[in-house]
């Protein structure tokens, strides 16, 4: 009976084009990821079209282009100074000026002027690319101008820019030791392994929610919750398909979505965790977070029931998605600043009675070793869904769930 | 035999008086009228028949059940409320489906469907999603819905209202056929002239009251009347507490 309730909503819920819109988001976010991913490697590669006008022509200046043109594009090099001139305004790259008096000015005042010209192919991020390898060519062309100045005073030391050694012995937060990492990367790692589970999160609330809010604003609109109720079926169990049905929807979407975040995210982040290769998390640990999850699903959904007994009509239910979707965004945003210990004790009641944080925070807990507060919010979640379904399934056996005025003209009596 | 027997009905919305104590009483096969202008206390009544609404006083019987033997009662009964719609994103065979899935203990599932396609009359159309549906061929469907498991009491709720001629005469001619076959039909109407083709028996419902009852033929002799039209303007005379 309730697989027959569960069938019709993600028959109902799960249509064709809601299907096709959302698979095209998925993708138009990894293919962004991807771009990214490509763009940043670009950088480390790629050479660039670079002509240096030599009008000193001294040992100094001979140096520079030598140094120089070791980023420069062998193809492009291989052209003649036309051509080269000619593909550069159209591929975009620097013409780099040495003006006569290079060398002197650099061995009297200790400064030799450079001239660039840039030429850019566009404004997009490919295109800026080329000017990053040109920069990083002009800063490995300084240092090496400087080593060849120290070496004719007669300081031969390769390490001379680089005079100190640093080992990053360990990181300790809260009590925990990380060996050998910078801070820096230890906080890529984390956000890597813990702001993917907050957005998943997030998108699953914002879109099973909204499902079952709108199924019921279907419903009633239709007058389909009346025949519904005739039918004999428990109400409970026209309540539990409801929650099920939608959250299974949810799911399905957040997956589709999910696969295309994950490229998204693979574009900006690829490269981290390779560098900084630990196992945090045991089999036990993701299965807690995936307990914790599964909780607070529960718990949207049974709140957007809830909110759904209130809609009038489909129209409505719209409206009341709305609060639903802040709740998922406050704490997803308080979570991604910020750590809930470092939070005030206002914003940490705030935060604990939003059943959406506890498996926004779950990683993190888990990673610091908090597991009472990974407990708590698990069993925050579990009191929390099981009473509002008692709640709903009370509401459901009473008249208002036929006679619900909808929850505009509840507000207007209550407080007009 | 007695199928429906409702005395002393009262409803209350809060300060609203929808029902202030109606009684009366319907037979196995035949098509009874709860027939009043809007306002009058139809659909409440017809909800608190099909389960879906608490009474507030009197009593309300179904072939013997107490309306507050819910799943009993909702075994043998077919409810169509007023206006309703359908699920708009379901192909109107999948409607059916998912409303034959409920009668656990209809023997043949197939057989049911079969009846209920061939009660909707809308052949291939019925693997169109039901929101490419005319209004005419939504309100079939929904019939053939409440029909097709051939329920022992059916509640329809102004069935025809809102339809053309051909499409609300189609309706009609459905429940007429369906009631030879022996099912019970509550239906409401706000449309006293249909009434006349329709119904057997008819309670007369005017601001929460019945004001009269009896059979068609009957109240015509008693007011002398041409149709039910004239008979309720007689009973309720000229004031009209609106
Ligand atoms: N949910 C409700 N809350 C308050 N009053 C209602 C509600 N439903 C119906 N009523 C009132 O009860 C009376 C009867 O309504 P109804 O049964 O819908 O009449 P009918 O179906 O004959 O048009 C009307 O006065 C209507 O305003
Ligand atoms: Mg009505």
């Amino acid at each position: 009976m309730i697989f027959n309730i569960i069938k019709k909503e993600v028959r109902e819920l799960l249509t064709r084009s809601t299907i096709i819109s959302l698979v095209f988001v998925s993708f138009m976010l990894g293919y962004i990821g991807n771009f990214v991913s490509k763009a940043e490697e670009g950088v480390s590669k790629k050479s660039a079209n670079i002509i240096v006008e030599d009008k000193d022509s001294t040992d100094l200046s001979h140096l520079f282009s030598s140094l120089l043109l070791k980023f420069s594009d062998k193809d492009f090099a291989n052209n003649s100074f036309n051509e080269r001139v000619e593909k550069l305004k159209k591929d975009g790259g620097a013409i780099v000026t040495l003006e006569k008096g290079f060398q002197d000015s650099i061995l009297k005042e200790g400064k030799g002027e450079v001239k660039i010209e840039w030429v850019l192919k566009g404004t997009g991020l490919y295109d800026f690319i080329s000017s990053d390898v040109i920069k990083n060519g002009l800063n490995y062309t300084k240092n090496e101008l400087i080593k060849y100045l120290l070496l004719r005073k007669g300081i031969k030391n390769e390490n001379i820019l680089e005079p100190l050694k640093i080992k990053n012995e360990n990181v300790e937060v809260k009590g925990k030791v990380f060996k050998s990492v910078d801070p820096k990367l230890l906080y890529s790692f984390l956000g890597k392994q813990t702001n993917f589970v907050p957005v998943i999160i997030m998108m699953l609330i914002i879109m099973s929610g909204g499902m079952i809010i709108s199924s019921m604003g279907m419903e009633k609109e239709n007058k389909t919750l009346e025949t519904l109720l005739t039918m004999p079926v428990e109400r409970r169990d026209i309540v539990l398909g409801k929650i099920i049905g939608g959250g299974l929807v949810g799911i399905i979407m957040a997956s589709i979505y999910m696969i295309g975040f994950y490229n998204y995210m693979k574009g900006f982040t690829g490269n981290i965790s390779s560098s900084f290769d630990i196992k945090v998390f045991s089999i036990l640990d993701y299965t807690l977070v995936g307990v914790s999850i599964f909780l607070s699903l529960l718990s949207g959904l049974s709140l957007c029931l809830l909110l759904g007994i209130f809609a009038k009509n489909y129209r409505s239910a719209q409206t009341l998605t709305m609060p639903v979707s802040i709740l998922a965004i406050i704490p997803f945003f308080l979570t991604m600043f910020k750590d809930f210990n470092s939070l005030s004790l206002p914003f940490k009641i705030v935060v604990f009675l939003i059943p959406f944080s506890h498996p926004m925070m779950a990683m993190k807990l888990i990673f610091f070793e908090q597991y009472r507060m990974l407990f708590y919010g698990i069993g925050y979640n579990l009191l929390f869904f099981v009473i509002l379904s008692i709640i709903i399934v009370k509401i459901f056996n009473t008249d208002y769930i036929i006679t619900g005025k909808g929850f505009e003209k509840l507000f207007k009596r209550r407080f007009f | 035999m007695v199928v429906v027997k409702v005395e002393n009905l009262q409803k209350n919305f809060g300060k609203v008086k929808a029902l202030r104590g109606i009684s009366f009483e319907c037979f196995e096969g035949e098509i009874f009228g709860l027939i009043g202008p809007n306002g009058a206390g139809k659909s409440t009544c017809l909800r608190i028949l099909s389960t879906i609404l608490s009474k507030s006083e009197g009593e309300v019987k179904i072939f013997d059940y107490d309306v507050s033997e819910k799943m009993k009662i909702k075994r043998i009964i077919s409810y169509l409320p007023e206006d309703a719609g359908a699920y708009k994103n379901l192909k109107g065979i999948d409607y059916l489906k998912f409303f034959v899935n409920f009668f656990t203990d209809v023997q043949d599932k197939d057989k049911t469907l079969e009846y209920g396609i061939e009660l909707s009359s809308l052949g291939e159309r019925l693997n169109d999603k039901i929101e490419t549906y005319s209004k005419g061929m939504v309100r079939r469907l929904l019939i053939a819905r409440s029909l097709m498991i051939n329920p022992k009491l059916a509640i329809l709720d102004e069935p025809t209202s809102g339809l053309d001629v051909i499409n609300a005469t189609q309706i009609r001619d459905i429940i007429k056929n369906k009631a030879k076959e022996g099912t019970t039909f509550i239906v409401s109407s706000h449309n006293m002239l249909e009434v006349d083709y329709l119904c057997d028996r008819i309670s007369l419902i005017n601001n929460g009251l019945i004001v009269e009852s009896g059979d068609i033929r009957g109240l015509k002799e008693k007011y002398r009347a041409q149709n039910i039209e004239e008979i309720f303007v007689k009973v309720v005379g000229v004031k009209n507490d609106f």
